[in-house]
């Protein structure tokens, strides 16, 4: 069983910073880094096979991810934040029923010197096919709109049994901080509704609400986390 | 001189029947209550100066979308006023709130209203590098920018940032930016209830 972490954020995009009363600057980037490490020793101790999205402090953008994660096929997915409260958010997928019908997309932002409105083109998800310009090459904005339709629905079979790993966390979580609230949530999250596979977003408590500088703090929540792995792995 | 007399005299004959009638009946009104229900029955509270219109504006507060309403002034003259001013009282953030999940520092540079029902909205640089929440707030960010235009705005059916001009994959690093929002915060994506109910209750 390969297991997908995906440490939110790193480079430029820091996600949450938090400056302590001590003159500590925390950046949710790191931490999400620090947390999933330690998840992953512990899998592997497990015997389970990981696989990190990055390792290292860099930049990697949702459709990146969605790359780089789909790739290795993974029987598992779980994305690693941090929250803007004291608990513990775990979120799943949110997908309409049907496949929403696609919707003209704008070519290139508007021209300031149009005045009276932009121009949009009519492509529509239909015709991925079609999707180059004049060189053959896709502009950005033709690339950005193959991956959404790419992976927008991958998700949808999987949700029940990303709902039934949700609960797995959520259990294993709250066993582990009795103190804390665990929120579960479903919102449409994109690097969520591009895997083919169950997949969970978790936040851990806030910076301000943690102290991830003390050991103690990562290893717990990596120990809780990769038990709830190895418990609905074996399920 | 006789002529005068019956003239004034045909005048003034009406005119004292009809205070007569008229004094009867504002009394038998004043006596049933009919005044009271001619009169407005409180100070109207939608009351509004000519020079000043309100807008419905959602803001994020707390795991919440909140609906708080603004008055701007003057009065709002057309869809693009309309526009500018709910983008501007949105970036502006909720009244008396002191950690508002909208960027700080964030301006209106430009809107254009697109052919296809769109409007465009492009915003400074600080739109997205000074967020930092996590995914909910970020997810509300976008859907009480979107409401608030679609409420505030007649003719339009979507919206679109840009960020410094140009189109961006997210703002925050969980939720795509990269099209119209109407379909990125659809409106069935309702956060369940308890966990509203657990992420409002645990902020400390
Ligand atoms: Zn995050």
């Amino acid at each position: 069983m390969v297991v997908a972490i995906d440490p939110g954020h790193g480079g430029y995009d820091e996600g949450i910073v938090y400056n302590s009363p001590d003159g500590n600057r925390i950046s949710e980037k790191n931490v999400d880094l620090a947390l999933a490490l330690a998840m992953a020793a512990d899998l592997r101790a497990g015997g389970a096979k990981v696989f990190l999205l990055r390792q290292a402090d860099r930049y990697l953008g949702i459709y990146q991810r969605t790359r780089i994660a789909s790739a290795r096929r993974p029987a598992l997915f779980l994305s690693v934040h941090l929250s803007s409260t004291a608990a513990f958010h775990i979120y799943v997928s949110l997908m309409p029923q049907a496949p929403v019908p696609p919707t003209p997309v704008p070519q290139a932002p508007p021209a300031p010197a149009a005045g009276t409105g932009a121009a949009a083109t009519n492509t529509t998800a239909g015709q991925t096919g079609s999707l180059s310009g004049s060189s053959g090459q896709p502009t950005p904005q033709q690339q950005a709109l193959r991956n959404y339709y790419q992976y927008r629905f991958r998700q949808r079979p999987y949700l029940p049994q990303s709902r039934d790993f949700a609960s797995a966390l959520e259990q294993s979580v709250t066993q582990a901080f009795p103190g804390k609230n665990v929120s579960y949530m479903e919102i449409p999250l994109p690097i969520l509704d591009a895997m083919a596979c169950p997949a969970v977003l978790l936040e851990c408590p806030g910076p301000q609400f943690m102290d991830y500088t003390d050991p103690a703090t990562v290893s717990g929540i990596a120990r809780a986390v990769a038990g709830a792995i190895m418990t609905y792995g074996k399920e | 001189m006789k002529k005068r007399r019956s003239r004034s005299r045909t005048v003034f004959l009406p005119v004292l029947l009809f205070i007569l009638a008229g004094g009867l009946a504002a009394g038998y009104l004043y006596l049933s209550g009919g005044y009271r229900i001619a009169r407005p029955a409180a100070p109207e509270p939608q009351a509004q100066p000519e020079d000043s219109s309100y807008l419905k504006m959602y803001y994020p507060m707390g795991g919440f979308l909140q609906t708080e309403q603004r008055s701007v002034s003057p009065a709002i003259e057309d869809r693009r006023d309309a526009a500018r001013d709910a983008i501007n009282q949105y970036l502006a953030g909720p009244e008396g709130m002191t950690d508002p999940a909208i960027p700080s520092g964030a301006k209106l540079r430009r809107l254009y209203f697109g052919t296809n029902g769109v409007l465009y909205v492009d915003l400074s640089q600080e739109f997205k590098s000074n967020f930092h929440g996590d995914a909910l707030t970020e997810y509300l960010l976008l859907k009480g920018f979107y409401e608030s235009l679609i409420s505030n705005v007649q003719g339009i059916t979507d919206v679109m940032v840009l960020i410094d001009g140009r189109q961006i994959e997210s703002i925050g690093g969980h939720i795509l930016a990269n099209r119209p929002l109407g379909e990125l915060v659809p409106p069935n994506a309702a956060v369940s209830n308890a966990a509203i109910a657990n992420t409002a209750g645990n902020g400390q």
